[in-house]
């Protein structure tokens, strides 16, 4: 089984969520694919075992063999290089790794240069492996690290519990590639129902089986209940908006050892279990 | 006009409730939601006129198959793996594809065309105050592009408005580079967390190459006063202004299902975000 916690809305409580359940398994692997903000490994805290750099491909113009015809310039759709008298400027962040400039270019000029945009560490919490993908500060996208996690995911026969980042765009995409089962973390508020909306729509496009955990339950709203009853989607647990769940989370402990927490996660793990089979 | 952008780093630490608390305290303002993947400030500003635009932001290639010879030379040269054979078609995975043109240049029939791909809707609030937000499409991964559209499409519409509020993203990628672009001041709201703590951090570092007048605010201070007190020693450290911290607050909570901003509620939640207001425009004001 391998599952992806999406949220739409941030913070409704993925990572709380996600860490709590990899550890309810006998032994799952923890995937933090929120690689922008990765705090999983806050929650399943262990020595780093392992790390390994992941590179993206910038160009490198040979300013010997340059005769400035500017056809990568013109050719580049992500406005990553540009021309100067001198030279052709390039801005790296905005560079997608397509070389497409290297093909363009009639003298050659080009060649790649490889620049590290982030890393993955693995740890060992007990029985469960914890992966996080961090991206560089000042990185753009990390979706080349994305890629590295989902080759990962993919080889894994061990449950797979997949921390994906907030929002319904690439990195969101690319983090539930490998999902069997999507599981939406909604907050029970007109702001987390309507991101719910958006990422619904996005499991939809992407074919994408989705259940729904409603978290921070504080009173009804009945929108949620009745839009998850017309599209048929199961809601597998509600945990209630509780201080002291908020205040240990917020610590970046685990709540398993609570009989009275115990029982939302235990719950969820069955349905799950059950939904995979 | 000055640039007011409320930032996060972390998810959830309540950047929209502050930015819709602001927008109710000053008179003469334009507002842009640049977080164009969860918009949600139009919920609490529902206006009766608003037109929407589309927005075209990259380019996806189509194969006529009628002229496609099944060289699969697209195939081995996309870097994003975005076509396929299948059978005796090649496949574009539409939401795979980044639009690069690669394929279209290197196909030798010249079966490939790259296509305008709508890739998000623009929606404008005109009644005062003005508010444009946006739509994602979904599977489309356009958001730096698209919140840069945002935003000129507030400047495009501005009257005499001296403010323009713009809510961001959360974390520290391309929407949030985009975002930062020509802003005059960074707001952020963090929570009394280890992980918003965390998020924080690596959220400073990214802005610290901009050189943009930034100040902080802890959301939920009193949850967690442990985190509190880490969050305000990194930033006596780091010499980064702490303006202010607002109490856990259920009203807010109360009031966000109702669909109204809790700057309309008498609450200590309210009363804080104010102060902190009070002290962002008098840093504004300092600058220049």
């Amino acid at each position: 089984m391998k599952v992806a916690l999406i949220s739409g809305k941030g913070g409704t409580g993925k990572t709380f969520i996600a860490t709590n359940l990899a550890r309810l398994f006998n032994n799952a692997l923890y995937v933090d694919a929120d690689v922008e903000e990765p705090n999983g490994s806050l929650f399943l805290n262990a020595p780093l075992l392992e790390t390994q750099a992941v590179y993206k491909h910038l160009p490198y113009i040979s300013a010997k063999k340059c005769i400035k015809c500017y056809r990568c310039v013109d050719f580049c759709a992500f406005n990553a290089l540009a021309l100067s008298k001198e030279c052709i400027l390039l801005f790296p962040t905005l560079c997608h790794d397509c070389h497409g400039c290297a093909a363009v270019c009639p003298q050659g000029a080009l060649s790649y240069m490889k620049k590290e945009i982030g890393h993955l560490e693995r740890r060992q919490v007990k029985e469960t492996t914890v992966l996080s993908g961090v991206l560089n500060v000042g990185e753009a996208s990390g979706t080349i690290l994305l890629e590295k996690l989902n080759e990962l995911i993919k080889a894994e026969t061990r449950p797979v519990i997949i921390d994906a980042p907030p929002g319904s765009g690439c990195s969101v995409m690319a983090a539930i590639e490998e999902a069997d089962i999507c599981l939406a973390i909604v907050e029970p508020t007109a702001f987390g129902f309507a991101n719910f909306k958006t990422i619904y729509a996005l499991t939809q496009a992407l074919g994408k089986r989705l259940a729904v955990v409603v978290n921070k339950v504080y009173g009804e709203f009945k929108e949620l209940e009745r839009f998850l009853q017309a599209q048929n989607l199961p809601c597998l647990t509600g945990i209630p908006l509780r201080k002291d769940i908020a205040l240990k989370t917020a610590k970046a402990e685990l709540v398993l050892d609570d009989a009275s927490c115990l029982g939302y996660f235990e719950e969820i793990q069955r349905k799950l279990l059950r939904l995979s089979r | 006009m000055k640039k007011l952008l409320i930032l996060s780093g972390k998810g959830g630490t309540g950047k929209s409730t502050v930015a819709a608390c602001f927008m109710h305290y000053v008179a003469n303002y334009i507002a842009a939601d640049c977080d164009v993947d969860a918009a949600n400030l139009a919920l609490l500003f529902p206006q009766q006129n608003s037109l929407t635009k589309d927005f075209y932001g990259a380019k996806k290639a189509e194969i006529d198959a009628t002229k496609c010879i099944l060289c699969e030379t697209c195939v081995n040269n996309c870097r994003f793996n975005a076509l396929k054979r299948c059978g005796t078609q090649i496949v574009v995975d539409e939401f795979k594809c980044e639009g690069c043109g690669l394929c279209a240049y290197l196909c030798p029939v010249k079966a490939i065309t790259m296509l305008d791909d709508k890739s998000g809707t623009i929606k404008i609030q005109s009644d005062s105050p003005l508010l444009v937000s946006a739509e994602l499409e979904i599977g489309r991964g356009n958001s730096g592009k698209l919140v840069t559209a945002v935003k000129n499409e507030a400047v495009k519409r501005r009257k005499n408005e001296e403010l323009m509020i713009i809510d961001g993203a959360p974390g520290i990628g391309c929407p949030v580079i985009a975002a930062v672009n020509d802003c005059d001041f960074i707001l952020i709201v963090t929570e009394a967390s280890v992980s918003a703590l965390n998020d924080l951090q690596r959220l400073l570092q990214s802005l610290a190459v901009h050189a943009i007048k930034t100040a902080v605010c802890i959301n939920k201070a009193d949850l967690n006063p442990s985190a509190t007190a880490a969050i305000k020693a990194y930033l006596k450290e780091e010499k980064i202004v702490l303006l202010g911290e607002i109490p856990y607050d259920e009203q807010v909570i109360k009031a966000l299902n109702k669909q109204q901003s809790i700057a309309a509620y008498k609450c200590a939640a309210n009363t804080a975000i104010h102060n902190i207001y009070l002290k962002v425009c008098a840093l504004m004001a300092k600058d220049k």
